[in-house]
């Protein structure tokens, strides 16, 4: 049922890329300011707390709900302003960041080692074990990420740990996917062939002649699935069983500011803006790197 | 169908004994040892896995979906007493979600290079990057805190719906648009639309009554997954707006570890997705009479 229902747009978006004569390739300025913003965040991450002014959970009851520094009644001790608590804004999204960067790699990271072990299994040995493989794929489709963490959470509560694994859990079916056609279509390759007539058993055969052939696309997957993965972390911090405090996240501090809108609108817009910003960048070296590298497939990412 | 069903079920028994000892899960911190004992033997917790799993078969076959702690009653009545607000909200959601995404798909495949295609094309791109609830905030701050134009949240009167709709549909519209506008440019290349075009018909009836019924399988594919997917954004929606559905009642079942409640949700979302995807294959051979044959 799925089975169809998924590969029938992956198809027809295929044969929709305009093939174009091959030029110099021009990198729009798009590409190059997400890069900028991408690269920006990961060092922001890394250094953390040492370029944070100020110690994430510091708290200032007389600097309370203070605006960003640009707008009247703002400081310049506090660039982007305060959130309800007196905490200094730009430290905790520094911080937040951080968590939400780790969330979104980690997780892809689970989903992709998962989804790819899955795909080499069911694409390679075909039979029952792809139809077993592809019916548990199947069930994963019918809970939505997030149901299937809110299921995860209320059993085991919420770590960062089982946030990455839930996140992971989330995403992989498209990573499967991918790499089992991949592999259906190089299977009988007569590289393969060869491989097998001198002896290779099948172990060697899907790690070193079927593996390197999906790491492009797991490698674009990999990369349009990040911001799904930072959304999915989002997402559940803002329901309060993400992140927990008072440790910040870009969804918990959006959470965080939810009842402060009329007061002070900045402790909501600062990690939302943040967000978008982060997930937009992301996306578009996604979208960039599969015209480059994948110009033949749409890696439809669909949950 | 009935095999995605049960492996839904099985996931969700395996789900409940993640932690090894489920019984953690509903009682609160400092209960006496022996009062776990006994819940643990009146839910069947203590006999062997296999055993436990042929009682939750049979259970959900009786429908006996197992008590809410909370409640004190089927788990089932409780969540399916919240079905009703999810699905106006799902429903609403969908046809706004189908009606703007088949509309700029089709417009922006029609004339893809004039400036309104580009600027629809850049915002769904945008609209892709940016997550549901930031949306709703967005919403939230403009129309009901800036401009005091809607309440925030709450069911009932007919205003309350405008926000948690736009912001579901806002999640599934983006894919509706790329899904649409590939599949109708894709058409657009073929042979009979250059016929149609020679014997002079005009542009919306090329658009509309031939290429649009061609490329419309796939894009109803894409309509099923988002709908049946939609109890996932449901849970985000109604935590923000307050809006007392299936998705908020599974977030408020987790903090009052009423467990059975949580796991009553996540069936009928399984359950919900299962239905909705069988109904799409029939639409499916409805819409094409070659897929009869097969």
């Amino acid at each position: 049922m799925t089975e169809s229902a998924i590969a029938a747009p992956r198809t027809a978006g295929a044969s929709a890329v305009v093939v174009r004569p091959r030029r110099r390739r021009h990198v729009e300025w798009t590409v190059w300011m997400a890069f900028v913003v991408v690269l920006a965040a990961l060092a922001t991450a890394i250094l953390g707390d040492a370029i944070a002014p100020y110690p994430y959970s510091s708290v200032s009851l007389t600097q309370r709900l203070l605006p960003p520094m640009i707008l009247a009644g703002g400081s310049g001790a506090h660039v982007l302003g305060t959130d309800a608590l007196g905490r200094d804004l730009l430290s905790r999204l520094i911080v937040g960041l951080r968590v939400s960067l780790l969330a979104g790699f980690g997780g892809v990271l689970v989903a992709a080692a998962l989804g790819t072990t899955v795909g080499l299994l069911s694409g390679y040995f075909r039979g029952w074990v792809e139809n077993v493989l592809m019916m548990v794929a199947d069930v994963k489709l019918a809970l939505p990420g997030i149901l299937l963490a809110i299921g995860v959470i209320a059993v085991l509560g919420s770590s960062s740990g089982v946030l990455v694994v839930v996140i992971g859990l989330g995403i992989w079916v498209g990573f499967a996917r991918v790499v089992r056609s991949v592999v259906i279509r190089v299977r009988n390759e007569e590289f393969v062939m060869a491989a097998r007539s001198i002896g290779a058993g099948d172990r060697d055969i899907i790690v070193r002649h079927l593996l390197p052939n999906c790491v492009t696309p797991i490698i674009v997957l990999a990369t349009l699935e990040v911001p799904t993965a930072i959304t999915l972390e989002a997402s559940l911090s803002f329901l309060g069983i993400g992140i927990q405090p008072p440790t910040p996240s870009l969804g918990n501090m959006i959470a965080d500011g939810r009842g402060y809108l009329d007061l002070n609108p900045w402790q909501t817009l600062v990690p939302a803006l943040g967000l978008i910003i982060l997930t937009l960048s992301v996306s578009r070296i996604g979208d960039w790197l599969t015209t480059i590298l994948d110009p033949a497939s749409e890696t439809g990412t669909i949950h | 169908m009935v095999v995605t069903l049960w492996g839904v079920v099985t996931l969700v028994f395996l789900l409940g004994r993640l932690s090894g000892d489920p019984v953690a899960l509903m009682v609160p911190e400092g209960t006496p040892p022996a009062d776990i004992e006994i819940l643990r033997h009146q839910l069947g917790l203590d006999s062997p896995l296999p055993v436990q799993y042929a009682d939750f078969l049979g259970g959900i076959a009786h429908g006996d979906f197992g008590r809410s702690i909370l409640y004190r009653r089927s788990a089932l009545d409780v969540a399916l007493e919240r079905l009703p607000a999810t699905a106006e909200l799902a429903v609403w959601a969908m046809a706004l979600a189908v009606v703007v995404g088949l509309t700029v798909g089709v417009v922006t495949a029609a004339r893809p290079n004039s400036w309104l295609s580009r600027l629809a094309v850049f915002l769904a791109v945008s609209a892709r990057a940016t997550p549901g609830f930031v949306f709703g905030i967005f919403l939230i701050l403009f129309l009901a805190v800036a401009l005091r134009l809607l309440p925030t949240g709450g069911r009932g009167a007919p205003l309350q719906l405008i926000m948690p709709v736009a912001t579901l549909a806002f999640v599934a519209t983006p894919t509706l648009i790329r899904i649409t506008r590939a599949q109708m440019l894709e058409t657009l290349r073929q042979e009979y639309v250059r016929t149609a075009r020679a014997k002079g018909l005009g542009t919306s009836a090329i658009l509309w009554r031939h290429a649009f019924k061609n490329a419309s399988l796939p894009i109803v594919t894409i309509i099923g997954i988002q709908f049946g997917a939609m109890l996932g954004g449901a849970a985000i929606v109604e935590t923000l707006f307050a809006w007392p559905g299936m998705g908020l009642l599974a977030i408020s079942s987790i903090n009052q570890r009423d467990y059975p409640v949580v796991q009553c949700v996540l069936l009928l979302a399984g359950t919900w997705f299962v239905l909705v995807n069988t109904a799409v294959d029939m639409a499916y051979v409805m819409l094409d009479p070659r897929s009869r044959r097969a």
